[in-house]
């Protein structure tokens, strides 16, 4: 029972962490937009990530020009 | 024939001849050059992904004039740049806002072309507001080639410049954020340190254990009570002080005693501590004020602050050789002598010195037909030039413009307005003082009768009375409402606007752009010559082509046919070769007067009669006229049914009020009204005791529409008349008036509901904790119980009508499903 003494202090540093971070990430704008994660998950912008021999037909006229 | 839809934009694609391109093996079809050009480009840089998954047509793109280019390019002025550029770390910053964004696709579009450009350093789109950062390297890439860039691909893109009410709405947002997760992380540490002590989980717990729990929740309730509390506090003393009973008042009252009869049994030692019950209470009310805070910001966002709605620099003319310099506009004195370019907004009032050119004058008159100004001829600002550049003397600037005249009265007038008092607040101050004086007798009462919980009882008392249910009952039915009605289309900006929206009783309406689309069409065609009236028609578009006067616009989508030597003449019409024969269009007179022939017999119409012939005979007429919105009279009709008197308000001088007002079935009509005769009828049907609701888009319907309880602007209204409106309707669809007005009458039902739930609530637990049968943290359980319910009734709010409109096109990949 003895644990307890130090798990709570612990604890309650650990957490005061977490608030400082939240803080951080409010104050930095990421709480701004609630909607737009929620829609860049299904994006599909990762064709150029696919290796050159796994590509077939269609998605080669996908890639895109520089 | 089977009708085809532009692939990109889901408009009409039937133009001859057919505009194609090879896409993936595949023949698309497009409605015009501008659609290919853009998907052209979408292909070029491998981003033909956004047809497969978008939701929504886009919009049709529109070509940029060199007048529109000329004014982008002026957006690299460092002069110009001062409002709404910052430096950052490698570069610099812009918020740009961002029009025709359909779906989520076209954000990744932008996205994915903008961070192909040079010199970009970051583009990011919010998803919510539509507003897109911009970081770009001010040494590789000028500002105006990355809003060219987003053009390109068919949007509109605009600077954009917070002003200090949304900024301080941003702060309040994000520090009510952070309040509330200190509050939320707070009461689960609090409540997992009680935990042990409520059900003697433990036994044997020595009171040095319990000690240590008690020091550990008070300090995890400290900054929770004196920071995530403080806008009780706040709040309470500054009610006090004015003394209003509001409910912030019990709240701080409860959370103060609760914390501090804690704080002193755990330093003295005592049976019971409240840490828990304090951080949840907390909790909740601070969830109930976020939802209030959040819908605030929202509705603050709408009130775009845009750059250039004045302009802020001029380009001044200086010495004999006429040399041009810009400079900031409010430098400029009477005398001065300034030139405008064509479609440049004039930033003062003055006299014509050089030059001739048609001025757009909708923005102070509502007319959108443009004048004829030449040398000598007062113009003021606010007007948008037109073809030919011009020079103007200065007369007043700044501040003394008709323009800022208006504005003067507007603001005065909206000052003068009653404020509509919260039906909430209005309940829960009387519910508020009875509570506060039932408590200290509660106390009294328990003490007389030698109970040694007294306090304890007392604290049930105020926690379970504190209206946190009353407290979200308006906010959550509110936001709800705003939140559907932002769907449907019509977007409230003011807090009061959905309460004021009830009482409606009138609904004035403007004439030119808000119950007719405020732009010219071909009604008509009555052929007079020998040519069929195919042949007319393109004759026509191929002459107005090399125009760009409102009339001469109808004709620009039309296929046209090739006429060489035009000559625009101003304010009269064109005239030009095709073949050898010379063609002219334009008002009768001034066909008639260039061609030679006598003036035609042709029966009578309404709206503009723009006539074509060649040098031997008189071709065709065409009609073109302001045609009603598509859903005008039945919007007219059913507002009837709800009750509502309609009343047309309008500057128009001419029979097209009585007409259009007959046509769609207004109860009365006003013609001729200047904006100080729209203020006295909205006057005097005020002191008549009627409730109005005014519908504009005009900066002459400004004065009039703070005299309305609500006023609500069209979407394609000038922003500073969107910026001072209460409501707008963002697609112009004249139904969702109807369907707004609805609305607000089932929320006011909604929190009607949620305040009487909220009193039998109270008024039920009362008793039962002036018994002593209530312990704190059950109070406090009840209370999130019971502001849940409220929670859930005002979501009822949220639910869609069944969509009545035709189904649009289907375009791009779901076609072919």
């Amino acid at each position: 029972m003895e644990i307890v003494v130090v798990l709570v202090p612990l604890m309650l540093m650990l957490v005061t962490g977490g608030i400082v971070l939240f803080n951080w990430a409010v104050k930095n704008g990421q709480y701004d937009d609630l909607e737009g994660p929620a829609h860049r998950i299904l994006y599909d912008d990762d064709k150029d990530r696919i290796p050159e021999d796994a590509i077939t037909g269609l998605e080669k006229t996908r890639r895109p020009t520089r | 024939m089977i009708p085809l839809n532009c692939f990109h934009c889901g408009e009409p694609a039937n133009g001859e001849p057919a505009i194609t391109l090879l896409l993936d093996d595949k023949q698309r079809h497009f409605c015009c050059q501008g659609c290919k050009a853009v998907c052209e480009t979408i292909r070029r840089e491998g981003l033909a992904g956004f047809y497969d998954f978008r939701t929504e047509p886009a919009i049709t793109p529109r070509q940029l004039t060199s007048a529109e280019l000329g004014r982008l390019r002026e957006l690299d002025h460092p002069l110009v740049q001062q409002s709404f550029v910052s430096p950052v770390k490698a570069g610099q910053e812009a918020q740009i806002l961002i029009g025709g964004i359909t779906c989520a696709a076209c954000i990744w579009l932008l996205e994915n072309h903008l961070q192909r450009q040079t010199g970009v350093l970051s583009f990011t789109v919010n998803h919510t507001t539509q507003r897109a950062r911009l970081e770009w390297a001010s040494d590789q890439v000028q500002l105006s080639d990355l809003l060219i860039a987003v053009h390109q691909l068919g949007y509109t893109a605009r600077p954009y410049h917070a002003d200090e009410v949304e900024n301080a709405l941003k702060v309040e947002h994000r520090s009510m954020l952070i309040r509330l997760a200190v509050a939320g992380i707070g009461s689960f540490q609090s409540m997992m340190l009680a935990f042990p002590m409520y059900f003697g989980m433990v036994n044997d717990l020595s009171s040095d254990f319990v000690s240590f729990f008690r020091w550990f929740s008070l300090l995890v309730a400290t900054p929770v009570v004196f920071y995530s509390a403080k806008p009780f506090f706040r709040n309470a003393s500054r009610d006090l002080r004015s003394r209003h009973l509001t409910m912030d008042v019990p709240v701080a009252i409860a959370i103060g005693l609760a914390y501090g009869a804690s704080a002193w049994v755990t330093v003295m030692g005592g049976d019971e501590v409240y840490f828990e019950s304090v951080c949840m209470f907390t909790f909740f009310l601070l969830l109930g004020r976020y939802i209030e805070v959040q819908a605030r910001y929202r509705a603050g966002l709408s009130g775009n602050a845009l750059v250039g709605f004045q302009p802020r620099v001029a380009t001044l003319v200086t010495g004999s050789n006429s040399e041009t310099n810009v400079v900031a506009a409010h430098s400029l004195k009477a005398g001065d002598v300034v030139r405008i370019r064509p479609g440049e907004t004039l930033p003062v009032d003055g006299e014509i010195l050089r030059g001739q050119s048609t001025l757009n004058e909708a923005a102070l008159t509502g007319e959108y037909l443009p004048e004829t100004r030449i040398p000598g001829d007062t113009v003021h600002a606010g007007s948008v030039n037109g073809e030919n550049a011009l020079d103007i003397t200065v007369v007043s600037a700044g501040a003394q413009t008709r323009l800022s005249s208006i504005l003067r009265v507007l603001d005065r007038v909206q000052s003068e307005k009653p404020k509509v008092a919260r039906m909430a607040d209005r309940m829960a101050g009387k519910f508020v003082g009875r509570v506060l004086i039932l408590a200290p007798i509660v106390w009294l009462g328990w003490w007389w009768y030698g109970a040694d919980n007294a306090f304890d009882i007392t604290l049930s008392v105020l926690v379970v009375t504190c209206p946190c249910a009353l407290s979200l009952a308006t906010p959550t039915a509110i936001t709800a409402a705003t939140v559907k009605l932002r769907k449907l289309g019509l977007l409230p900006t003011r807090g009061h606007t959905l309460e004021s929206m009830n009482d409606v009783d009138t609904v004035v309406f403007d004439k030119t752009g808000t119950l007719t689309r405020g732009e010219l069409s071909l009604v008509n065609q009555h052929s007079a010559g020998t040519l069929d009236a195919d042949q007319c028609l393109r004759l026509a578009a191929g002459l107005e082509a090399f125009s760009e006067h409102p009339i001469a616009r109808v004709f620009h989508d039309l296929p046209k046919a090739l006429i060489s030597n035009v000559k625009n003449y101003l304010g009269g019409g064109l005239s030009g070769h095709w073949g050898e024969q010379t063609l002219y269009i334009g008002h009768p007179q001034f066909v008639a007067e260039h061609s030679g022939l006598a003036l035609p017999e042709a029966p009578e119409c309404t709206g503009i009669a723009i006539w074509l012939a060649s040098d031997q005979q008189w071709l065709a007429r065409f009609q073109l006229d302001d045609q009603p919105r598509a859903d005008a009279a039945n919007a007219i009709a059913a507002l009837h049914d709800l009750g509502i008197r309609t009343l047309l308000l309008s500057g128009d001088r001419s029979g097209h009020v009585q007409q259009i007002a007959r046509q769609l079935g207004i109860n009365e009509a006003i013609g001729q009204a200047s904006p100080e005769d729209k203020l006295a009828v909205l006057q005097k049907l005020n002191a008549e005791g009627c409730k109005i609701m005014m519908v504009g888009d005009g900066l002459n319907d400004l004065p009039s529409m703070a005299g309305a309880s609500v006023s609500v602007a069209m979407g394609s209204a000038a922003d500073l008349t969107q910026l001072k409106a209460d409501a707008v309707l963002l697609n112009g669809q004249l139904m969702q008036l109807v369907e707004g007005l609805a609305t607000s009458r089932q929320t006011r039902k909604v929190i009607r509901q949620n305040l009487w739930w909220a009193l039998i609530y109270n008024l039920a637990a009362l008793p039962l904790a002036a018994a002593g049968l209530v312990p704190p943290w059950l109070a406090a359980i009840g209370m999130s119980a019971s502001s849940l319910v409220v929670v859930l009734n005002a979501l009822r709010l949220g639910k869609m009508p069944t969509p009545a409109r035709e189904s649009q096109p289907l375009v791009g990949s779901m076609a072919l499903r």
